[in-house]
């Protein structure tokens, strides 16, 4: 019941969108992110596989990528040696850590644990490389999230940073992302012509009133109001009219609750949709997506899970019940960026298909729930972007490798030249053997 | 010599409490007939009074307040440097501010902020992202409409026929929305705007939409006269309007605030004090001020983490969302109750040996029957079991696991929150893992590991052994007297504090100490200074902070005094210039 009513949303909102939609050739293929978080760490056993570098077999997590195998990077020995600097507590440091390769800032904000701080300290490294590789698409990036609904501290729903202490707010309502991107303006053209001079008209004042103000303020307040600025910008290239190389259909008038718990899975799915065909349309070049938060309870009811996952994820290793329940959820994540991949692999580009030109990274804020663990961060990197060997299990040995060293080598692949990244006491520089 | 600077008449009849000022006439009669009884001597004790013509029964309580000097700051060493306050960065109007401010500005009363990503939380870190933009301005479009369409002349003051009232029009709307005048070229601005827009309502909803989208209207912004040779601004009365206004209602200045900072009547402390009291006891704004002042209750406690907080239902099988809510319930009745018709006193709030839980809570939580009901009553507990907000579920529950209690975490959380104690973060090498449950093992000793372990002791003898006297109350806050078999031991140790140091047992007698030490007052006005000014305190902040404290410690640590007391330290009359 549930999945024929979701395959009736699904269709309903993209249901004509195929290759054939892609009218026009973009001149050079661009180079593709996709951020992809998952909270509260994982089941080792049943994710890391067996085998050697080359030739190993996928664990129950991971399996529902296995048509994919020749196509996957998966990091053992990548540690967040960040952790435990700074303010925040296990969660909100790895998930704030966990892209900006920064500890925390000192602050106010709560978190239930007695552990208050502030954002992270430094940009994220979705938004660096969007810095660089977005001119020509019509949006920086995409911040987007599945039901993140925080009533704690708002550091555990922030993934992607514009800079210190700038977190981007994840859109969670897929709707709102459709009409953001695609959705044109009701009414004639006329009207519609009205409509966006009006907005532009209010979009011009408010910069100027910013611009006004910039000249009152400290330096802080003025970084703030350059991130307004670059806010108003953006929806301002939304404004324009469209250049799409795609002919979207439009959304589904029937809307889904999208904060209900048991509508996780139809809003992924919405939310994937969209960012394989923002991705394949060169709206963006660049998105996260956050799913729910760390330390998230979100209950996994249709997998039969009737605890919230941060509760499970505290369970003891000795608890084989939990421990397979926690392994389920994970898999169904994996299933989750299976779908992405499938959809990206629906376009094609050039010789082959847009997932040639896109990588996506599924990451976490923990090893392990249960100790909080730093070590070992499940990284699983997919597709074809960033010339890294693909179809390899590698394991860093030793005392492994720290997390900066990867943001460092994400930058490298999209031609963005840093040797180290977020703090450099934690950083010595590229991953090796990645390429 | 003492002297009575406040008097609080609150007249109870069918149930209901008022509150007057001293400032209020009818409290001024009182004032004048308690003078005559030869009653304002009395320090500190409540008089009785019957008055004629009133019908009912009046209980005046006589505060009594140690007059800060003229000038607080002389006598206060940290204050002798001259005036500096740490910065306070810029932020965006919260959801509820945003909601409040519209209702007031606008007349309407549909939340639209609901549609706002959640607040970002802190000052520090407020910022207008795409998102925030594009719902920013899809209000302003909607809100404009709908006020032109039914509420015009809620926003227009003047006749619209009539060739001046675009520019009335343009003046009035934007002192409130802006909530401080227009300067000349702004309402030039307004009135090309309003022209441009063919037609009067046109004109007005094309000012409206603008005004939503201007950061004069979404962030809070101090301006303030800098004083040449300081390092700081001297607010201007709008600027202090707003402080005023957002901190006590989460709203927009009202009228009388506005016409206040107009006249320059908000430049001294003495009239800053007397519009706080004003605002204090208007009654039509009763339910605003609970709301923001449990607003700052729930943020220094953390109990923010209780709306989602989850337990294992086989360990805490009654445990569920009703309950939760109870408990929620239960903590903000008792934080309304003491903070605004009790005593106001810090000691009350941690000792207190009664409660406010519905029938259900009251049964299952303190196995006291009999209370019938869905709204929450007063209950009273035993005192040798129960103390004050720290020994309530919600804060018990918060402050454990999902399947037992954690000591750690109930330790360090009296650390942070109530002694302002930074504890470090553990060593990068050690992995922070909660003994797991054992059928048989009581948790002080599966809890142990950490006080013997010589890495760990160093941090964990600050927690641990102040956790461990919460251990009657299990993981959702019931009483025990029993864990795994074998009786609680409850005794307890603080360390390394001011004056706190030694053993005690259980959570009352630990509730006890606090409320009688020092540090935990100073603590206390510490935190409602980063609650207030949404800021870590800097160096610069020491004279603030020590006027804070001397006022809260003068008043017998009255949590409502404290609130006026923030709005009286150099933090909130001046800003510091960052250029």
């Amino acid at each position: 019941m549930k999945l024929s009513r979701r395959s009736a949303l699904l269709s309903a909102l993209l249901p004509t969108l195929r290759p054939g939609h892609l009218m026009a050739a973009v001149p050079k293929t661009p180079k593709r992110l996709v951020v992809m978080f998952t909270p509260n760490g994982t089941v080792p056993s049943a994710f890391w596989p067996t085998g050697s570098e080359t030739d190993f077999k996928l664990g129950p997590i991971l399996e529902p990528l296995a048509a994919y195998q020749s196509r996957l990077l998966l990091l053992e020995g990548v540690n967040m040696n960040t952790r435990g600097t700074g303010p925040g507590n296990g969660h909100t440091q790895g998930i704030g850590h966990l892209l900006t390769g920064t500890p925390l800032l000192p602050g106010v904000l709560v978190d239930g644990m007695g552990r208050p701080s502030g954002y992270a300290g430094g940009v994220s490294v979705d938004q660096e490389i969007a810095n660089h590789i977005s001119d020509g698409a019509r949006v920086h990036s995409l911040p987007l999230g599945v039901r993140v609904i925080v009533p704690g501290t708002p550091v555990r729903a922030r993934l992607s940073y514009r800079g210190a202490n700038q977190p981007l707010v994840p859109n969670d309502d897929p709707y709102d992302v459709f009409d953001n991107l695609f959705g044109g303006l009701a009414g004639t053209p006329e009207e519609q012509t009205r409509v966006v001079a009006q907005r532009r008209s209010v979009l011009d004042r408010s910069r100027r009133d910013i611009q006004r103000l910039m000249g009152e303020l400290g330096a802080e307040d003025r970084r703030r109001l350059e991130s307004h600025l670059q806010s108003i910008r953006e929806v301002e290239e939304n404004l324009a009219p469209s250049t799409n190389r795609c002919a979207v259909p439009p959304i589904s008038k029937t809307r889904i609750d999208v904060a209900a718990n048991d509508e996780y899975p139809n809003v992924s799915r919405l939310q994937l949709d969209l960012i394989a065909t923002a991705l394949a349309c060169d709206v963006t070049r660049v998105v996260s997506l956050l799913y729910s938060s760390t330390q998230s309870n979100q209950t996994f009811t249709w997998l039969g899970s009737k605890r919230g996952h941060h509760s499970l994820s505290h369970e003891p290793d000795s608890n084989r019940d939990v421990q397979n329940t926690l392994a389920s959820i994970n898999r169904w994540y994996a299933g989750e960026m299976r779908y992405l991949l499938d959809r990206l692999a629906t376009f094609p580009e050039g010789n082959g298909s847009v997932l040639d030109s896109t990588l996506v990274v599924w990451c976490n804020e923990l090893g392990i729930g249960n100790n909080h663990s730093k070590m070992n961060i499940p990284f699983v990197l997919a597709g074809g972007a960033g010339g890294f060997r693909m179809g390899r299990h590698v394991r860093y040995g030793g005392d492994g490798q720290p997390h900066n060293n990867l943001l460092v080598s994400l930058c490298n692949a999209f031609g963005v030249p840093k040797e180290r990244f977020g703090d450099p006491r934690f950083c010595t520089g590229g991953l090796p053997n990645l390429i | 010599m003492k002297q009575v600077t406040n008097i609080r008449a609150v007249r109870e009849s069918a149930g209901e409490m008022e509150h007057f000022d001293p400032e209020q006439r009818i409290a001024r009669g009182l004032r004048g007939r308690l003078r005559s009884a030869g009653a304002t001597m009395i320090c500190g004790a409540t008089v009785l009074l019957v008055l004629a013509g009133c019908g009912a029964t009046w209980t005046v309580r006589t505060e009594v307040v140690a007059p800060l000097p003229a000038d607080a700051r002389l006598s206060l060493p940290s204050c002798r440097g001259g005036i500096q306050v740490g910065a306070t960065p810029m932020r965006t109007l919260s959801r509820m501010e945003y909601n409040n401010t519209i209702h007031d500005l606008l007349g309407d009363a549909t939340a639209p902020a609901n549609r706002f990503p959640p607040d970002q939380g802190s000052a520090a870190v407020s910022q207008v992202t795409t998102v925030h933009m594009q719902r920013y301005v899809s209000a302003a479009e909607r809100l404009a409409a709908q006020t032109v369409a039914a509420r015009l002349a809620q926003v227009v003051p003047c006749d619209l026929k009539s060739a001046a009232c675009a520019a009335t029009f343009v003046r009035h709307f934007g002192l409130r929305a802006f909530r401080r005048p227009l300067v000349r070229a702004e309402v030039a601005e307004f009135l090309e705007t309003f022209n441009q827009a063919g037609g009067f309502n046109a004109g007005v909803e094309a000012v409206i939409r603008t005004a939503l989208v201007s950061p004069n209207f979404l962030y809070h912004i101090d301006r303030g006269r800098p004083i040449p040779g300081t390092t700081v601004a001297h607010l201007t009365g709008y600027d202090v309007a707003s402080r005023l206004s957002y901190l006590l209602w989460r709203s927009m200045p009202d009228q009388a605030l506005l016409a206040a900072a107009e006249a320059g009547q908000l430049e001294s402390a003495s009239d800053v004090e007397r519009q706080v009291r004003r605002m204090l006891s208007d009654r039509t704004q009763q339910t605003r001020l609970r709301d923001a002042v449990a607003d700052l209750y729930e943020r220094w406690f953390g109990l923010g983490a209780l709306h989602d907080l989850d337990k294992n239902g086989v360990v805490y099988p009654g445990y569920s969302s009703s309950m939760r809510k109870a408990m929620a319930s239960e903590t903000r009745a008792f934080l309304d109750q003491v903070t605004w018709e009790g005593d106001g006193k810090l000691e009350t709030l941690l000792t207190a040996p009664f409660t406010f839980a519905d029938g259900a809570l009251a049964k299952t939580i303190y196995g006291i029957s009999g209370t019938k009901g869905k709204g929450t009553r007063k209950i009273d507990l035993d005192p040798t079991q129960r103390a004050g907000i720290l020994t309530q579920p919600a804060i018990l529950a918060v402050y454990s696991l999902s399947d037992q209690t954690s000591p750690v975490m109930r330790g360090s959380f009296i650390r942070e929150t109530v002694l302002c104690h930074k504890l470090p973060d553990p060593p990068a090498s050690v992995m922070a893992v909660a003994p797991e449950p054992r059928k048989g093992v009581p948790t002080r000793e599966r809890w142990s590991d950490h006080t013997l372990e010589v890495g760990c002791a160093s941090c964990h003898k600050l927690m641990d052994p102040i956790g461990f006297g919460f251990e009657h109350y299990d993981g959702i806050g019931r009483w025990r007297d029993k864990d795994e078999g074998f009786p609680i031991d409850d005794a307890g140790e603080v360390m390394l504090t001011r004056d706190l140091d030694g053993e005690f047992k259980g959570a009352p007698e630990l509730a006890r100490k606090l409320a009688g030490s020092t540090q935990v007052r100073q603590c206390v006005s510490r935190q409602w200074f980063r609650l207030a000014f949404d800021r870590v305190e800097t160096p610069e902040d020491a004279c603030s902070l020590a006027m804070l404290d001397h006022a809260f410690s003068a008043t017998g640590q009255n949590m409502r005094e404290l609130l006026v007391a923030l709005t009286r330290t150099d933090a909130f009359m001046y800003r510091s210039v960052d250029r």
